[in-house]
């Protein structure tokens, strides 16, 4: 139980911290009151119509004449007790009448002296009154009592809504006071949460964290401002090193480069080029990956068609077999560099497995739009396909048909592109064998893209 | 070496100046650029240069982005605001920002590291023969537009009339902004070769038709009946739409 309060929400621990208390306090006040207090209704009539009863047969045998008796009967059957007098065999028991305990007499004749006689009767001989009690004056006479019909006992009586009503005065006050004040001391820290969950370590304000209120709000916000600027800074200083390491590395690289050129020698020229040009590449996909700018582009409308026919006209000019098929137009709104640097990489995966490659653009349902990358190389067991997307990780050299190779970093770079535009990445075989990419974005009017089934080939857009 | 370098006539004599901190590959540029019959000098920072240049003139600077002291970036700054003498930025970074922030700032034209020599011999090359034009011809840095469409050089941009953008290769949208930039007049294949560094980028050399039907599947109404870039027979390509600078 504790435990559970323990990790509640703190407004609501404040809350209770505070309510317990006044909530002991009442309840105590309650049960140290005396017990009379839930005396219901009928027995406060009872008792008070008992001693009625006494007081008018006292005052009976105290007149000493018939009017004076007549003036107090009147008198009193005004105030709901009718009375009437009646002979003294009246107050004989009656076996044949059973009174039930909770009626009005029963409950009267219970708070009478026992001393006094006293007897039911439904008629009397000499009176008016029917279901009467008798009562004896102690004089030699009797009396027949008529009480009015006792009130109906409520669930509650005065009294208790009475001290209800001031426990809610105090205890009223105490709850919304405290519910303001655990909510006052919370607000802050919801407000901190928000601005920790919408904050970006490169942009924004400096110190996003109002650094107002309360004394252990202001500390926390300073000390939640100074790590963001240490953050800051450490992001700084990593750019900066990685321009600095970039710029060292790529020096030396274009020596080699230059160098190369001149070399007399056409195999070991070719041979020279081709590493450089790997390492520049693996240069370049460790920066992409580290440096993750990708917030640096803006979010563009940009037609996916010809963003795809650009990658593979890159791809075909440099002698690979890649092939677009899809629609011919279709606007989406993406980061258009970084998609295409995401199915460059995909492609230039397949370069490295496959002789055939195939970049599709279609609809999956009316708001996924899928870009696929197709290739006829040996495709991954199941195993290696999420494996793949992780940083660093390398399918066995022996398996690629190049030696072109990098840091293992192409296909994470797709992955987390793919992620920020919202979307997933699905490594599938293809049958009988080759691999198959599956970028699926979110879209609003996917629908729209009506696949063309027949790939554009060259010959029938050079024809003019 | 491609051919097609060479149909276009070299300019000669001109005098370049490196700016490269380091000596081995400026030693390298200036031999490759010397073999061409150039007057190339280099420097290593920018005192040196600032020295140099008080009483020599230059038809052309290649700039390294990083340099000690001063930096390239912030040279070029200096030098835009001072001649029209163009630039091209040798760049670490194949960051397009720090390309396009360069060209903002008054380079003509960058170039990453490591770089092919070839490519860079035809930049300056292409760069030296646009310098030549007037004033007026020079201009083309400014945004285009044509038929709706809008071509923008300076972030390499083609917006159609829907307002989508359209990616290009370096060598289509080279071609394209050939095009836009002779509008009405037939251009040759030699031309256009020239006008681009097409076929530069791979080992794979694309005959220039490529590019141009490549360029029309992306712009044409209908790619079947081409409107806009239209066929000269023997002769080359005319491109038709009115090109209004923006």
């Amino acid at each position: 139980m504790l435990k559970r309060m323990k990790a509640g929400s703190i407004r609501w621990q404040i809350a209770a911290s505070a309510i317990t208390p006044v909530i002991l306090v009442s309840l105590l006040a309650i049960l140290t009151q005396p017990l009379t207090l839930y005396e219901p209704e009928s027995l406060s009539y009872a008792r008070g119509t008992a001693v009625k009863i006494e007081m008018v047969t006292e005052q009976v045998r105290a007149a000493d004449t018939p009017e004076q008796l007549a003036a107090l009967f009147a008198i009193v059957s005004k105030s709901g007790l009718q009375v009437e007098e009646v002979s003294t065999a009246e107050l004989a028991p009656d076996a044949s009448l059973s009174i039930p305990r909770k009626d009005a007499r029963q409950l009267v004749r219970n708070n009478l002296p026992d001393a006094i006689l006293t007897s039911f009767r439904a008629e009397t001989t000499t009176g008016k009154l029917h279901n009467v009690l008798v009562v004896a004056t102690g004089d030699g006479r009797a009396l027949a009592f008529l009480p009015p019909a006792p009130p109906a006992d409520s669930w509650i009586t005065d009294k208790q809504i009475n001290l209800t009503l001031k426990v809610m005065v105090v205890i009223l006050p105490v709850l919304l006071l405290s519910l303001y004040a655990a909510s006052m001391i919370t607000a802050p820290l919801l407000k901190f949460a928000e601005a920790a969950e919408t904050l970006k370590p490169d942009e924004g304000p400096d110190r996003p964290f109002d650094e107002n209120g309360a004394a252990e709000m202001r500390t926390l916000a300073k000390s939640l401002n100074d790590m963001r600027s240490r953050v800051r800074s450490m992001i700084e200083d990593r750019t900066r090193m990685l321009r600095a390491i970039s710029h060292d590395l790529r020096t030396p690289l274009t020596r080699l480069r230059l160098r190369a050129e001149r070399s007399t020698q056409p195999e070991l020229k070719a041979s020279f080029l081709a590493d450089i040009a790997a390492l520049s590449d693996m240069i370049d996909d460790t920066l992409i990956y580290l440096s993750k700018e990708m917030g640096a582009e803006k979010l563009l409308n940009a037609d996916l068609p010809s963003l795809l026919e650009t990658v593979c006209a890159d791809f075909t000019d440099m002698g690979y077999n890649v092939a677009y098929v899809g629609p011919e137009r279709f606007a989406y709104r993406c980061k258009p560099r970084w998609l295409a640097r995401a199915v460059t990489n995909l492609v230039e995966n397949s370069t490295k497995f496959a002789q055939r490659i195939t970049v599709t653009l279609s609809a999956v349902g009316a708001e996924v739009v899928r870009i696929s990358v197709q290739d006829d190389g040996p495709g991954l067991p199941g195993n290696l396909r999420k494996r793949v997307l992780e940083p660093f990780f390398k399918v066995d050299t022996a398996r690629t048909t190049s030696d072109r190779t990098g840091f293992g970093l192409g296909l994470s770079i797709v992955d987390d592109i793919v992620r920020a535009h919202g979307g997933k990445i699905e490594l599938l075989n293809a049958i009988p064998h080759g691999l198959i990419a599956h970028i699926d974005l979110p879209a609003e009017d996917a629908a729209s893209v009506v696949s063309a089934p027949q790939p554009k080939s060259n010959a029938s857009r050079a024809t003019a | 070496m491609s051919a097609h370098l060479h149909l276009v006539a070299p300019e000669t004599g001109s005098r370049i100046l490196l700016v490269e901190d380091d000596h081995e590959i400026a030693s390298m540029v200036v031999e490759m650029l010397s073999d061409n019959s150039f007057e190339a000098i280099a420097v290593g920072s920018a005192t040196e240069m600032d020295v140099l240049m008080r009483n020599q003139s230059f038809d052309l600077v290649v700039l390294d982005a990083m340099l000690p002291g001063e930096d390239g970036f912030s040279i070029c700054r200096r030098l835009r605001a001072a001649s029209v003498t163009p630039i091209i930025m040798l760049t670490a970074l194949k960051d397009d920002i720090d390309r396009i922030i360069g060209i903002e700032l008054g380079a003509d034209d960058y170039i990453t590291k490591p770089f092919n020599p070839r490519e860079l011999m035809a930049r300056i090359k292409g760069l030296l023969r646009r310098a030549s034009y007037s004033t007026d011809q020079r201009v083309p840095q400014s945004p285009m537009e044509f038929a709706g469409w809008l071509v923008d050089p300076i972030p390499r941009q083609l917006i159609s009339p829907d307002g989508v953008h359209v990616s290009m290769t370096t060598a289509e949208f080279d071609v394209l902004l050939a095009f836009c930039r002779n509008p009405g007049r037939v251009l040759t294949r030699e031309q256009l070769l020239g006008l681009t560094h097409a076929g530069l980028a791979g080992p794979v050399e694309r005959s220039i038709d490529v590019h141009v039907s490549r360029v029309r599947q992306k712009i044409e109404p209908n790619v079947r009946e081409p409107t806009f870039i239209k066929t000269v027979r023997l002769g080359g390509y005319l491109f038709t739409p009115k090109v209004e600078n923006r």
